[in-house]
């Protein structure tokens, strides 16, 4: 029946459901071809799509000629500069005035610097001018006061190749003084906190020297010059000279920096990586990598725990059999600091590391911190040997194509294998074989444009073995691959040219790092790139038919090759660099926002909610505070991944599911570090605030109390108790809103004190005196009436019973004191546990001895 | 519906286990404890010795445990925090009508944040945002 039904009516409305059907249809195709647009076999990231989009050239100034020892002059670091600044979003629309400059009118990154790092420039004891300067650089030159220009340019050069800032500000980030240029009690001219020419060209070099994970780090913010080798701890004096802040600063000092010691770069390399360290770590699900049990089962070292209970200090030490002894004393501290120095001698003293470190560890390190990439001598080949055999297998079309339209004729293909050796005199191949000298000469000066590594590694006379087995295997490996294109050639036929045709194509056209984004936070991510990477080139391949199935495995497998996973996620952080430069400021406005509103919603009665993302680090804070903070993190977030990105001024496009995952990690970490520095900024106010606020009130609060004395006197048992009733009146005129204090740490740091200097005073402390006097007799009238009534009937009982059972040799008055004597000390034990039953008993501790002694003063009559 | 019921039983047996352990480590209490008693209820060791810190004291390891015993005494114990009790929040909280002190210690961004009325010591590492150990103690 019900089937009669509805045939009827499909019958009845048949056209009706045709063109709902195909309207449904249309619509459906719209929508898949708009995703394949974004998603399609060329699709690329929102990344490259911005850096297309650049309206500053993308000449690369790399094929300059630099010169080969280590000057720096101001035209190669303003070339340098001109190729760092191009790899940027340069439409930006940031307006206003920063000290006299006009924003609007300066390039993005010198704009962004200025608005992000505004802060870190200058004498920030007085209102400076900038008016004159049209550029960033001249900025920095005014501060610096350089007179050669150069120190400007490297540091705003500094800024573009890391991300992070060096400071030129005479404030010490967490310092005791909210006054500039004061650190450890003393007053430093501002010249004092700034990196002088030569510790900057240390940088520059540190800089060009960094490998690509310790570049563009979120979590790294800026680097402080501590003024005259003071301490980089203001709280304790620490023997060390340098320091990283949870806060994204690291504190250096004349130690570390001076240029007559060598110690420079490791120790910066050092402090860097405690950022890596942590995001290398959440990105594997753990706090950070040193932390992890992973490491741990490496290195097997073991902790040893004591607490001392007299300074109630915990003190611990760390034993192991496997130590560095090239390392500084510091590294056996923890295991923590151990990686730290490792991974940065992995880097600048690699022959040092290899030589006494075991092959595990290095490739731990290696994996987890280098993409697998060495720097000794042997690493350094290996390197160089794989990018210049990539850059031939790249450019392997454009190497033959002068050939090819030379010498290539169809003939070639009707030879069979056995007569390939007769091929080998053929001028096609001849010809690509004699451009291979020359292709390892151009590559090899490539390489040490401006590369230091470079430098020592294909001049310096140590290392000659290695460069010449480099020369040689490269020859091999590139001639090696003409031979096997001969054979293809003979195989597959002039296929084997539209194939090195269609892979040149893909290279060009292709951007992979949309893959290395779908893959980025998967369980393999190298598997799922790779599988990924090997289905896009089945689609490219399926829609260029020109291909047999045979040759294009083989083709295949070659782009795969040249396009690995490692190469790809060495560029994690300057995939996502872009995107998040230009979204900084708004980051910074959104958790500003979020700070503010979430104080004005804090609830001091509010639970805790776990877990945290945010978490207030070591501070007291507001659970309401924290819980807001924590509910609305993640929308926040999802809120600025929703902004449209505009590449150019019409194309508007919005972050894939994969490119949101991929950012959202980082926008997370950026966030809660902006947030982390509100946070330290309140606390200190905070603190002063009631500092200040005590101090000017403590008079007020103080005749305040003098009218509830008679109430205090009245109700107190004991100077303690006194003193919290004091504490509790003092509280009821704290300020209403606060956040990083409990109510318990405000009574302790200031109405305890408040308290015990009003107890203090002398009318207070002889009233009192009197006043606790009066009560305690009264208790002691009280406890004797309760003994005497004891004493009696014990007294009674005893003398009763000896009397009942009285031995006729003993006397009665012997039996009578021996009574005396056992109903006393009954007594006195009865009247003691009747003590702990008074309600006066828990605020008048330690009293049994004094009951004790009065009761002994009355015995001598009782006993009588 | 079996193969359900089947692994319920099997996470309520680990469960127990692991309930069980806890509560056998909440058994030993600092200044009271015997070192005997303590290895009853957690089983032998991993490892033993002089405390390199003090001569009288040894120091006692376990996978998840370590005890520091004096004249046979338990005097600390000092645990892994669990999942909630990771974030110093948690104790600031938890323990905010109580006096308490936070302190440095020493050069590794390690701080010490004590519970004195309660015998309650937890150390938290700066850099990683979390609590890494907690350690109970004897009275003075």
């Amino acid at each position: 029946m019900q089937q009669n039904k509805f045939k009827k009516f499909i019958n009845k409305n048949n056209k009706i459901l045709s063109i709902v059907i195909l309207f449904a249809f249309v619509i459906t195709a719209i929508a898949a071809i708009d995703t394949s647009k974004r998603n399609g076999i060329y699709s690329k990231s929102v990344f490259t799509l911005l850096n297309e989009n650049k309206i500053a050239s993308r000449k690369i100034a790399s094929f300059l000629k630099t010169n080969y020892n280590d000057e720096i002059t101001i035209k190669l670091i303003s070339d340098q500069i001109s190729e760092l600044e191009s790899n940027f979003e340069q439409t930006h629309n940031i307006k206003g005035n920063w000290k006299g400059v006009e924003l609007a009118q300066l390039n993005s990154s010198q704009a962004r610097l200025l608005v992000l790092y505004g802060h870190l420039i200058g004498d920030q004891s007085k209102s400076q001018s900038f008016k004159d300067c049209n550029d960033v650089v001249c900025v920095l030159n005014k501060c610096y006061n350089d007179k050669n220009k150069l120190s400007g340019y490297i540091t705003y050069f500094w800024y573009l190749k890391t991300g992070s800032m060096l400071s030129l500000s005479n404030i010490i980030p967490g310092q005791k003084s909210k006054y500039p240029g004061e650190y450890f009690k003393r007053h430093h001219r501002y010249e004092d906190y700034l990196f002088n020419l030569n510790e900057l060209k240390r940088f520059y070099k540190l800089a060009k020297t960094l490998p690509p994970k310790f570049l563009h780090n979120p979590l790294l913010k800026s680097i402080h010059k501590i003024p005259n080798e003071l301490s980089v701890t203001e709280s304790l004096k620490s023997e060390y000279c340098t320091r990283s802040l949870s806060t994204g600063q690291i504190l250096i000092n004349n130690n570390c920096v001076d240029t007559t010691k060598e110690n420079f770069f490791v120790n910066m390399a050092s402090q860097m990586i405690n950022f890596i360290d942590k995001t290398s770590g959440l990105k594997n699900k753990t706090t950070s990598i040193s932390t992890s049990q992973k490491w741990r089962n490496y290195i097997l070292w073991n902790q040893e725990d004591f607490f001392d209970i007299e300074s109630l200090s915990y003190k611990q030490k760390w034993t192991t059999h496997l130590t560095g002894e090239f390392l500084s004393k510091e590294s056996n501290q923890s295991p923590t600091i151990f990686l730290r120095e490792l991974v940065a001698n992995y880097r600048y003293n690699p022959k040092i590391l290899k030589e006494n470190i075991t092959e595990d560890i290095q490739d731990f390190i290696a994996k987890e911190f280098f993409h697998n990439q060495s720097y000794d001598d042997e690493g350094l080949y290996n390197t160089f040997l794989n990018q210049a055999s990539n850059e031939w297998f790249i450019n392997e079309f454009d190497q033959w194509k002068e050939c090819t339209d030379k010498f290539l004729r169809l003939e070639l293909f009707a030879h069979t294998k056995r007569n390939v050796a007769t091929l080998i005199e053929d001028p096609l191949f001849n010809c690509v074989e004699n451009k291979v000298t020359k292709f390892i000469e151009q590559v090899s000066e490539n390489f040490q444009d401006n590369d230091f590594e470079a430098r020592y590694f294909f001049q310096d006379k140590q290392v000659i073995p290695y460069k010449n087995k480099y020369e040689n295997n490269l020859d091999k490996i590139i001639k090696e691959n003409i031979i096997k294109r001969k054979f293809e050639l003979q195989t597959y036929g002039k296929e084997v040219i539209i194939a090195q045709k269609l892979k040149a194509q893909f290279l060009s056209e292709y951007d992979p790092s949309s893959i290395y984004i779908k893959c980025f936070q998967k369980e393999f991510p190298s598997k799922c790139y790779k599988s990924n990477l090997a289905l896009v080139l089945k689609k490219f391949f399926y829609t260029n038919l020109k291909l047999s199935k045979a040759y294009q495995k083989v083709i295949t497998q070659e782009i795969i090759d040249i396009l690995p996973f490692e190469n790809i996620s060495k560029n994690t952080n300057h995939l996502a660099k872009n995107y998040l430069q230009s979204n900084l400021l708004e980051v910074k406005k959104s958790a500003r926002e979020l700070w503010a509103y979430c104080q004005e919603s804090s609830n001091k009665n509010a639970t805790l909610i776990l877990p945290l993302k945010f978490s207030g680090n070591k501070y007291f804070v507001d659970a309401g505070l924290v819980n807001c903070i924590n509910l609305k993190l993640d929308n926040n977030i999802d809120q600025l991944l929703d902004r449209p990105i505009f590449i150019g001024k019409e194309k508007i496009l919005y972050l894939t599911e994969s490119e949101r995952s991929f950012l959202s990690f980082y926008y997370e970490q950026i966030y809660l570090q902006v947030i982390n520095n509100y946070l330290l900024e309140d606390v200190v106010n905070e603190k002063n605030y009631f500092k200040n606020y005590f101090s000017s009130k403590k008079g007020d609060i103080l005749y305040q109390l003098g009218y509830y004395t008679p109430l205090f006197l009245e109700e107190a048992l004991s100077n303690d108790h006194f003193q919290k009733l004091c504490v509790e009146k003092v509280s009821s005129i704290y300020p209403q809103n606060y956040y990083f204090h409990s109510k318990t740490e405000l009574d302790n740091t200031y109405g305890r004190k408040i308290c015990s200097d009003f107890a203090k005073q002398p009318k207070i402390a002889e009233k009192q005196k009197e006043a606790l006097n009066e009560k305690w007799n009264k208790i002691l009238s009280k406890l004797e009436k309760y003994f005497r009534n004891e004493f009696k009937a014990s007294n009674q009982k005893c003398t009763q019973t000896y009397i009942d059972g009285l031995d006729k040799r003993q006397g009665l008055d012997d039996v009578k004191f021996h009574c005396k004597e056992i109903a006393f000390k009954k007594s006195l034990q009865y009247t003691l546990e009747e003590w702990k039953d008074f309600e006066e008993y828990s605020y008048i501790t330690n009293r049994e001895e004094t009951i004790s002694k009065h009761f002994e003063q009355i015995k001598q009559t009782l006993i009588k | 519906m079996e193969k359900l019921r089947l692994m319920a039983l099997i996470v309520t047996v680990f469960s127990l286990f692991g309930c069980d352990r806890q509560y056998k480590i909440g058994k030993i209490i600092p200044g009271h404890t015997n070192i005997k008693t303590a290895i009853q209820l957690l089983n032998s060791p991993i490892e033993s010795k002089e405390s390199t810190f003090k001569k009288e004291a040894t120091f006692y390891k376990w996978k998840d445990i370590n005890l520091v015993v004096e004249n046979e005494i338990v005097t600390s114990v000092h645990r892994r925090p669990s999942s909630h009790e990771q974030y110093l929040q948690f104790w600031r909280q938890h323990y905010k009508e109580h006096n308490s002190i936070l302190k440095k210690l020493d050069s590794q961004n390690l701080w010490q944040f004590t519970i004195e009325n309660k015998n309650i010591s937890v150390i938290y590492d700066e850099n990683s945002d979390r609590v890494t150990k907690v350690i109970y103690y004897a009275a003075k």
